[in-house]
């Protein structure tokens, strides 16, 4: 896996890459990767894929309001808010 | 020696009944305890306050026990994803270090309902992602029997806290063994429910498809206890089960040793299997079978991708579920990721990503029917299947950690479980030569936690193991 494909991955996934975890990724990520590519190996085109297991099926509830957090609580770990909203950093037209 | 927490929940229940011992007794036995122990164990990241704790057993005690609470009195902790408001939750990881929740999990609610003390929460590795507790931003998790080496993971603090009679329970999540590799190698009891037994609302997800939220305790009575508490249908967690919770406890005695048939999965005893932990498993097997135990060999045929399956679903999932960590509805931002969670979180998103996800992902998914379909035919002619829980015993601290491969691979005989949904149990199993703990698993299908739990306690009326405690908890009575 070349440094620019990890470079890259860690920009789709958001991932801060400072030199020291890029060095580290560089030298463990190949690795792991080959390692979990062994699944290509398997034959399954007949199988489906299951993604849970659990048993129950179309969990519903009543279309009514419940108590739920209160504004204050949902700000409450908020690096930043105002007058009710969280404050995000911008994103469209930085200068 | 804390002459109280090394008793069982029903002992210290039946004392504080009859108001023989009391609360604030507990209490200060833990607070004691962790305090002596804690800063070279390494098990808590946060404790509730002694005042707080203490008033709230003064509280208590003027109250009198309630019998209808199941766990009135017992001190527990939690690991450090269970949300809760009077401590911050950091699921062992800088980003959340000062988060507190606004809401409680089910979890610490139901226990709480039922009487019990939260007296912290544990150590852990960062998200869930290790098996080592050393992905901790909070530093290493010591094991007590051998202080140079893991506790084991992710739910080392918890291990350790019941290990060194810390507390009386803990919670621990599991999901590709966390609650088992630890219980291991700190020989404690540890179950990994089946997937929707216990409701996941107010744990951090790590995987959601194969998270569970699981008790740690001395003994499989305690474990039963614990279960009977927490299990059930849960509204917040749609994908709790609507099954009946059963009386865990009073079925502790019910499965006859002699109609049941042990299945030995050959894959699971392996190279790479360290030998005196296959020998300390096979006297396990030898024990069983002289109560009348039946054992056949039996198979797993794809335990030798097993690894690369779990890892595919759980890097996939957790990359999604980090997702909401962007510092700004809470947390410090994703610079703050560790090098293990950073690859997780790229591994994840690279089985996603366009190109791959048919060849990666959605092919783990595949492979996790053909593995269900491996287990039914494996339980078609046995009761229980019984294997190591770890490929060696405690590694020194530093060893995995620094080998991510490694790390990988000795989660090789528990991540199965969680990728089929089933429940397995782990208990003490017996010692090596260097005195080194070593567990047993055993797995069953589905909501069969009473034959788990029951088969294990049958197990630990005829063998000791489970009495054994650190030598560091009576050596410093010698000093």
């Amino acid at each position: 896996m070349a440094n620019t494909q990890i470079a890259n991955l860690a920009t789709l996934a958001l991932i801060v890459l400072d030199d020291k975890l890029e060095a580290a990724l560089d030298r463990t990520l190949p690795d792991v990767l080959d390692f979990v590519e062994q699944i290509k190996s398997l034959q399954l085109d007949t199988t489906e894929e299951t993604y849970r297991t659990t048993d129950e099926e179309n969990v519903w509830r009543e279309d009514i309001v419940e108590p739920s957090l209160t504004t204050a609580q949902a700000l409450s770990n908020a690096r930043s808010s105002w007058q009710g909203y969280f404050v995000v950093p911008r994103i469209l037209n930085k200068e | 020696m804390p002459a109280l927490l090394d008793q069982s929940i029903q002992q210290l229940r039946s004392q504080l009944a009859t108001r023989s011992i009391s609360v604030a007794q507990l209490v200060q036995e833990s607070l004691a305890q962790i305090e002596k122990l804690n800063p070279s164990l390494n098990a808590f990241i946060s404790v509730v306050e002694k005042a707080q704790l203490l008033a709230l057993a003064k509280n208590m005690d003027a109250a009198g026990p309630n019998p209808a609470q199941l766990l009135w009195g017992i001190p527990f902790s939690v690991k450090d994803v269970y949300v809760s408001p009077e401590l911050p939750t950091t699921a062992a990881s800088h980003i959340l270090e000062n988060f507190t929740s606004p809401y409680t999990s089910t979890v610490v609610q139901k226990l709480r309902d039922a009487g019990a003390v939260l007296i912290g929460k544990n150590n852990m590795d960062a998200w869930g992602h290790g098996g080592s507790n050393e992905n901790s931003d909070y530093g290493v998790c010591h094991n007590p029997w051998d202080v140079d080496r893991i506790s084991g993971g992710s739910s080392g603090g918890c291990a350790v806290a019941v290990s060194t009679r810390m507390v009386t329970f803990a919670i621990g999540e599991d999901t590709g063994g966390s609650i088992r590799n630890p219980a291991s190698m700190c020989s404690i009891s540890g179950l990994k429910v089946t997937y929707g037994r216990v409701s996941r609302y107010g744990a951090i997800a790590y995987a959601s498809s194969l998270d569970t939220v699981g008790p740690m305790a001395k003994t499989a009575e305690d474990l039963a206890v614990v279960l009977e508490v927490m299990a059930g249908k849960d509204d917040h967690d749609a994908t709790s089960s609507t099954r009946v919770v059963p009386k865990y406890v009073s079925l502790l005695s019910e499965t006859k040793l002699q109609e049941i048939t042990v299945g030995v999965p050959k894959e699971f005893f392996g190279e790479g299997i360290d030998p005196e932990v296959q020998q300390l498993v096979q006297d396990a097997i030898a024990a069983l079978k002289s109560k009348g135990v039946k054992v056949i060999d039996v198979t797993i045929p794809l335990l030798p991708y097993a690894i690369a399956i779990y890892y595919l679903i759980a890097a996939s999932e957790t990359s999604s579920n980090l997702g909401r960590y962007d510092g700004i509805r809470y947390g410090k931002d994703r610079s703050f990721f560790s090098q293990e969670s950073a690859r997780r979180i790229l591994l994840g998103s690279y089985a996603l990503s366009a190109g791959y996800a048919d060849k990666l992902y959605k092919k783990a998914q595949r492979a996790r029917t053909a593995l269900i379909q491996d287990y039914e035919k494996a339980f078609s002619n046995c009761t229980v299947l019984i294997s190591p829980v770890v490929p060696t015993p405690p590694q020194l601290i530093g060893e995995l950690i620094n080998n991510p491969l490694q790390n990988m691979v000795s989660d090789l005989l528990t991540v199965t479980t969680n990728v089929v949904g089933i429940p397995a149990v782990a208990i003490p199993a017996g010692f090596t030569q260097a005195g080194l703990p070593v567990g047993l698993q055993l797995m069953a299908r589905k909501f069969e936690e009473p034959t788990l739990l029951s088969i294990a306690h049958q197990y630990q009326q005829i063998t000791d193991w489970h009495h054994k405690t650190p030598p560091l908890l009576t050596s410093e009575e010698k000093t």
